[in-house]
């Protein structure tokens, strides 16, 4: 399922990295779509992360602890609402994606992109609660591919250009989320409005910080 | 007469963009950097015009707000370059959190302006912090 996008050939160079953050990205928001809600084990980030205003339950397969008293089976009709978080839920998966990309390309960025990173994943436990990233930093090279030396085969260590690239790629990644959000509250109210604009202002807030830092 | 639920967020979003200004015109002049001095003029100068903005909004709904206190309390004494941007943070935190009400209750066109300006005080907040928030707007407020 996962194409090493750029295989035997060293990242360097604005396209490859645009191309490497698109496929990853594709490839979450494709998974989102396939299929039903897996439901994942708990990891650290879901116990730490404090997401300090969650909206209701906004998604079909809740843990148990945040079934509402209405007795929708799984395969009820999503409400608008929860349409909404489902989609914002795909596309702060596409960002971890994307993070994820860029941190296994280059590992040197990882410390430094971490907090936006977890930012991301918080994000996605407000809007789905129970939800977990499916990728984690360690596990996103392609499994056991012989594209996982790419990182490895690259330059030796980091080169400016292609760092200041990256952060550029993500910062344009970011304020793109944002304008979105903008979207995406547009068909939502109370509480699940008040934490998508939120998470618009966590990602201009970003784009900002990332270019700030190129 | 019972003010409706926008005009109530927008009188909260008029008195936090009037404590922004009174906060950056405190707090302004113990940053240590130019930069970070001309930083904060930009942001008073798009605190004061939000006042303006958030003032006509109100008058198209038929509202008023309160003028500008003369004096505000601070959270902390801002006596150096530290405690400035400190103040400048929560200002930017409260900015986007009155915005972020206006958000859950506002529709069309209002609700767009406020959420791209609960965007600009994220921004504005992590300028001042240098990291991220995960939830610019929402900090320190339990699920309701």
């Amino acid at each position: 399922m996962y194409e090493p996008p750029l295989r035997g050939r060293p990242l360097v160079g604005r396209r490859s990295v645009l191309r490497l953050l698109g496929v990853a990205a594709l490839g979450v928001v494709a998974g989102c779509r396939s299929g039903k809600q897996r439901t994942a084990p708990t990891t650290p980030a879901a116990v730490t992360t404090p997401p300090s205003r969650s909206p209701q339950p906004a998604t079909t397969s809740a843990p148990p602890a945040t079934a509402s008293a209405s007795p929708r089976s799984t395969v009820s009709a999503l409400s608008p609402d929860q349409l909404v978080a489902q989609r914002v839920a795909a596309a702060e998966q596409a960002l971890l994606a994307a993070y994820d990309a860029v941190t296994v390309a280059h590992p040197e960025l990882a410390g430094r992109l971490g907090p936006f990173r977890a930012d991301h994943a918080a994000h996605l436990q407000g809007l789905v609660p129970g939800a977990a990233p499916s990728t984690t930093p360690s596990d996103t090279a392609p499994a056991s591919s012989p594209s996982s030396g790419i990182a490895a085969a690259g330059p030796p260590l980091s080169s400016p250009p292609a760092s200041t690239a990256i952060l550029h790629d993500l910062a344009d990644l970011e304020r793109t989320a944002a304008a979105a959000r903008l979207g995406d509250v547009a068909t939502t109210s109370g509480s699940l409005a008040r934490l998508i604009a939120s998470i618009g202002g966590c990602e201009a807030a970003h784009a900002a910080l990332l270019s700030v830092a190129t | 007469m019972s003010d409706s639920p926008v005009v109530t967020a927008l009188l909260a979003a008029a008195a936090a963009e009037n404590a922004a200004v009174y906060g950056y015109a405190v707090a302004g002049a113990r940053l240590a950097t130019g930069q970070a001095k001309n930083a904060a003029r930009t942001a008073y100068d798009a605190h004061r015009a939000q006042v303006q903005t958030v003032t006509q909004w109100l008058a198209g709904l038929g509202a008023t707000p309160a003028p500008a206190a003369p004096v505000y309390q601070l959270p902390n004494p801002v006596v150096d370059n530290p405690s400035a941007r400190d103040l400048l943070a929560a200002i930017e935190e409260s900015t986007a959190a009155a915005y972020a009400d206006v958000v859950a209750v506002a529709s069309g066109q209002l609700q767009h302006d406020a959420a791209l300006e609960l965007q600009a005080a994220a921004i504005r907040e992590v300028q001042w912090r240098t990291t991220p928030v995960p939830f610019p707007g929402l900090v320190g407020r339990l699920p309701g």
